[in-house]
């Protein structure tokens, strides 16, 4: 009896010391000196009507340990609360002592959105982000936070300018005066820029095209010039449809005009 | 030959200083064998409080006051009965105490970084386990060692008849 006690009494002594070290251990590595996590600088990529935002996610560990299922997600909801994109990226390993670099990527289906208000007006998204990882393989451990990203309309305060026709002798021409600003941190409004009056009908009955280079957060002042063969072709209650074919997005609207 | 009151104080005092005065050395060494890990675990929460809540020092200072209380209890009253029931009632009350503050093995923090405010969420339930397991094997060693005592005091109350 007194052989089993004595044994029974170092194997608890023994358990307690292997258990304090590997917590302290555990703590030790945990803490952000000896794993790091951090974010790169973003870049964004652009097809077919989807926005790619790639988030290169930079992890350090510097520990005793490795740190393992490591799982990002992102969840992107607009001002009105609904979901418009969710992103995983998993790394199963991070072994002791090492460095790994991998992209985040975030992605944006501009079809997905309402785009009227988000092509004219700034808005702000809700970005819910979660990591979830486990340190030693039994410790799981998980992050998560909410931020704001505010979204940048690129055709914010979009206006268009009453026409004024002149004669020069064989036709009119007539010059519409359109701006904007480009408040997207991402987007570069690339392309054309249509502009149609309609007459009662909805038919076009004058036209003109301007191409336009307007990168992010500057701001667009320009003339679309139309040759409008028959002034009487013009109805007094005129609609214009304004088409935007860009490298980025396409989008048409109908506005009262005149 | 009677014995004085005095020299019966002397006894007394000459049988309870030894056991003071371990009583006294194991609770401070109790008391280093907390109190130094933990320091060497403060010194970087220090260094990032918003990710550490000093919530935990009561929780841990609770916990020493336990062990030492104990340390100290179990010395004094070694060579007894007693020394055995109080390493029953150690084994016991750490136990219950560890998975009460440490909220069963799920630790929440809610640090503010800059403007962002974080939820941490610590699952360490199977850290948890393994500390029962060794405190059921220290509890199982407690009752066995009282089973022990009983049997050779039995023992030895036999022989002397």
């Amino acid at each position: 009896m007194r052989q089993a006690l004595r044994a029974l009494g170092w194997a608890t002594k023994i358990l307690w010391i292997l258990i304090i070290v590997f917590a302290a251990t555990i703590v030790y590595s945990a803490l952000p000196m000896n794993f790091r996590m951090g974010f790169g600088e973003p870049q964004a990529a652009f097809s077919d009507g989807v926005i790619v935002m790639s988030f290169p996610l930079i992890i350090n560990n510097s520990g005793y340990y490795p740190v393992s299922d490591l799982n990002l997600t992102t969840s992107l909801m607009d001002d009105e609360g609904n979901l418009v994109s969710t992103s995983t990226t998993f790394v199963p390993l991070i072994a002791r002592s090492s460095n790994l670099e991998k992209s985040h990527n975030v992605s944006l289906s501009l079809n997905d959105l309402n785009l009227t208000r988000f092509l004219f007006e700034d808005s702000d998204f809700t970005a819910d982000l979660s990591i979830a990882m486990k340190f030693a393989r039994v410790v799981p451990l998980q992050v998560a936070t909410e931020m704001a990203i505010p979204w940048g309309a690129p055709l914010y305060n979009f206006s268009v300018g009453e026409m004024t026709p002149q004669f020069n002798g064989t036709h009119y021409l007539g010059a519409v005066p359109i701006s904007f600003e480009n408040h997207s941190p991402f987007l570069n409004v690339t392309g054309a820029i249509r502009f149609e009056i309609l007459n009662d009908e909805g038919e076009p009955v004058v036209s003109g095209e301007k191409i336009v280079d307007v990168p992010s957060h500057s701001g667009y002042g320009g003339q679309v010039e139309l040759i409008v063969d028959d002034l009487a072709k013009i109805t007094a209650n005129r609609q214009a449809r304004v088409s935007f074919e860009t490298s980025m997005f396409n989008f048409r609207m109908v506005i009262p005009y005149g | 030959m009677v014995k004085t009151a005095e020299d019966k104080r002397d006894g007394l005092l000459k049988k309870l200083a030894p056991r003071i005065l371990k009583a006294a050395f194991w609770g401070f060494l109790t008391f280093l064998m907390y109190y130094i890990p933990y320091q060497l675990l403060v010194l970087p929460m220090l260094m990032f409080p918003e990710f550490f809540s000093f919530e935990i020092q009561p929780i841990f200072y609770n916990f020493v006051a336990l062990a030492v209380f104990f340390a100290v209890a179990i010395n004094f009253f070694s060579g007894t009965i007693l020394q055995h029931v109080l390493g029953v009632a150690r084994a016991l009350i750490l136990m219950t105490y560890l998975i009460y503050a440490l909220n069963g093995g799920i630790l929440t923090l809610n640090p503010n970084v800059g403007t962002e405010t974080f939820t941490i969420l610590v699952d360490f339930r199977a850290f948890l386990m393994m500390i029962i397991l060794v405190s059921l094997l220290s509890l199982a060693k407690s009752i066995l060692q009282t089973i022990n005592f009983l049997a050779s005091e039995k023992e030895s109350s036999l022989s002397q008849e």
